[in-house]
């Protein structure tokens, strides 16, 4: 794993980490386990993909869910969801 | 087989749902008093059901992902259609509810509506994710499957031996415990001679170079006669040999680590596959008449149903009246007339025994108190110090001090222990009384756990069992484990139970309009001989009802009641008089 990678991923495992559906109402949890999940499916694919372009468009991808997620965790942290 | 469906209550704080249980199955379920969809897996509905009273709090079910996410999507659906209803009744009891963010409470009706609200900023997440998903399925052919079959390579039939070898080594993955594993001296010997031949040092799952390798060698040993299986793990049994054995450790537990974050299973995925489906077809298909949206969600599930008929034409624009049948006629199927007309049978013959009214007490675990607040943040974090202060001068085992910090660090981990106890000694602590608090703090552990406080979620990792067990040792850390154990039971409430009211309820539900208009097929056949037996369990049952409600008849007993009031009040007037 490559730098970059390497830095993405620890990006996305702490946004998993943060989208934390305990702190979330009751009628948001499904839409932030969703997210959870989603991620793990993308931090896995990090871990396992190996052929060189098809990781330069999960590193993409990744990237647009860390930019999607985020203003998710600050609401969570404000415990406005 | 159970012959009566069973009704269960979950307390989701002041809104209960109600579901009907029979044969494993949810029949049924109301919230908000109105029909809705609730699909849960096996594992929650045997969970449910081992609850003896038979209400359950749902604080007790969080931890179950199951649940929480069906249940909050139920939520979720059932608000979409009450604003799409314009329902204020249910919007305002949604309102009043705990179940919606505490903090937007006083303008939450307003921000539901508004696209730009805190709801429209998640749905947004969600289909931004889902489109990004969509793109890399795209750019990546298959790329679900490639993900599931790298994360669950899991072992094969033994009769695809023949195929693996043909393929890429499909052996299972090695594990830790492989390692231990006996596997004949002659495939040792060749291991060894194998990787001196090959000069091979380390071999990696991942990379195909060692999948080439490892290829070669069961082949060679499957010609000899010997498990192709086990010769992979004789391979990696030389290789751990010849290599130290630390550096076989650190690559160990930074395995164990990847797996443990990486927690994917095969359900995750193909439940992610069919939300995009659902997603595709909400976004792309022609949504528009009753038909279509028969057409396209023909294969899918009646709870992914409701997210696309919230975003058909017709259905839309129909009254609530009309929506309500729409919703029945599409959403909600009824059972079999043979399997009603049983059912029926036996609440026939049940009936005439059933009590009136049973007491029962349940254990109600509603929290009280928030430990995300700054206040309570900042209460326990100013305990913690002061226990910490006095655990360190009195150099010994402070139990106070554990529990607190138990409450602090979530929870108790032989893994977190080991890690404070590194550094404790290399900070110069004593190592014998550090020692010695990780095992008494491990010992705590335990004993809480038979307290009911913790479950320990993997060996050495100790968990809360819910909100409020955490709650109860925070506010006992200096009691007894008895007392403890006490507290942790709940607080007591006694409910009434109507048995009779039960069987009641699911027999007008079993023969409402609605079950009898979905037994007409298209041609307007019906099902004559089922349809008689089925009335006739209906009448004999309707006859019974009507004889057990009391109003209906004058006993000896009344006509006695009333003659000595009669008496009474003449007394009462001559004395006047």
């Amino acid at each position: 794993m490559n730098n970059i990678a390497q830095q993405l991923s620890q990006q996305l495992e702490s946004s998993i980490e943060q989208l934390d559906d305990t702190q979330v109402s009751w009628i948001n949890k499904h839409y932030v386990i969703d997210l959870q999940n989603k991620g793990l499916i993308l931090l896995s694919s990090i871990v396992n993909v190996k052929d060189k372009a098809e990781s330069h468009t999960i590193l993409d991808g990744v990237k647009e869910y860390i930019a999607v997620v985020q203003p998710i965790i600050k609401q969570i942290k404000n415990k406005e969801l | 087989m159970e012959f009566i469906a069973k009704k269960y209550t979950i307390l989701m704080n002041n809104e209960p749902i109600e579901i009907w249980i029979r044969n494993n199955q949810i029949k049924q379920s109301k919230f908000m008093e109105q029909k809705v969809k609730l699909d849960l897996d096996l594992k929650t509905i045997k969970q449910i059901q081992s609850f003896p009273t038979r209400v359950v709090n749902g604080a007790n079910l969080q931890e179950n992902k199951n649940f929480t996410q069906a249940t909050s999507k139920m939520m979720s659906q059932h608000l979409d259609m009450a604003i799409l209803k314009n329902d204020k009744k249910t919007l305002s009891r949604f309102a009043r509810s705990d179940l919606v963010p505490e903090s937007s409470k006083e303008n939450f009706i307003e921000a539901i509506n508004h696209p730009n609200g805190l709801r429209g900023l998640l749905v947004k997440a969600v289909n931004k994710t889902n489109a990004i998903f969509q793109t890399l399925a795209k750019k990546i052919d298959r790329y679900f499957d490639k993900v599931k079959d790298k994360i669950a390579n899991q072992k094969l039939d033994k009769y695809l031996e023949e195929y693996q070898l043909k393929e890429f080594n499909k052996a299972p993955p090695l594990k830790d415990l492989d390692l231990k594993q006996n596997v004949s001296a002659k495939l040792k010997d060749m291991a060894e001679e194998f990787l001196k031949e090959k000069n091979i040092k380390d071999l990696d799952d991942e990379k195909i170079s060692s999948k080439l390798y490892q290829n070669e060698f069961m082949q060679k040993a499957a010609i000899s006669g010997l498990s192709a299986i086990e010769a992979k793990i004789a391979l990696a049994q030389e290789i751990h040999k010849n290599q130290s054995k630390e550096q076989i450790e650190t690559k160990l537990s930074e395995i164990q680590n990847i797996k443990k974050n990486i927690k994917v299973r095969d359900t995750t995925i193909a439940d992610l596959k069919k939300q995009l489906e659902v997603y595709q077809i909400k976004e792309a298909s022609k949504n528009e008449t009753l038909e279509d949206f028969k057409l396209i969600t023909k294969d899918i599930n009646a709870v992914d149903k409701i997210d696309v008929l919230l975003k058909n034409t017709e259905y839309q624009k129909a009254s609530n009246e009309e929506k309500l049948k729409i919703e029945d006629k599409y959403l909600y199927s009824q059972e079999p007339l043979q399997e009603r007309a049983s059912e029926l049978k036996v609440i026939a013959n049940e009936l005439p025994k059933t009590q009136e009214v049973i007491y029962k007490t349940i254990y109600k675990r509603d929290t009280t108190f928030d430990f995300n607040s700054e206040p309570i943040k900042q209460e326990l974090n100013q305990k913690w110090s002061e226990l910490q202060k006095i655990n360190r001068e009195q150099q010994a085992q402070n139990r106070d001090f554990m529990n607190i910090s138990a409450v602090k660090f979530n929870g108790v981990s032989t893994s977190q222990l080991s890690k404070w106890q590194d550094i404790a000694i290399k900070n110069g602590g004593n190592a014998e009384v550090v020692q010695k608090y990780v095992d008494a703090s491990l010992r705590n552990a335990e004993q809480l756990k038979q307290a009911g406080v913790f479950k320990e979620v993997e060996k050495g990792e100790f968990k809360f069992t819910d909100q409020f067990a955490k709650e109860t040792l925070y506010k006992n850390i200096d009691k007894t484990n008895k007392q403890i154990a006490e507290a942790n039971k709940g607080n007591e409430s006694n409910i009434n139970f109507n048995p009779k009211e039960e069987l009641t309820q699911r027999v007008k539900d079993l023969s409402s309009e609605q079950s009898f208009a979905k037994l007409i097929g298209q041609d307007g056949s019906i099902d004559s001989q089922q349809l008689h037996k089925f009335a006739e369990h209906l009448q004999k049952l309707s006859t019974q009802l009507k004889v057990e409600e009391k109003a209906n008849i004058v006993t000896k007993d009344d006509l006695k009641l009333a003659q000595n009031g009669q008496k009474q009040s003449q007394s009462h007037e001559q004395q006047r008089a």
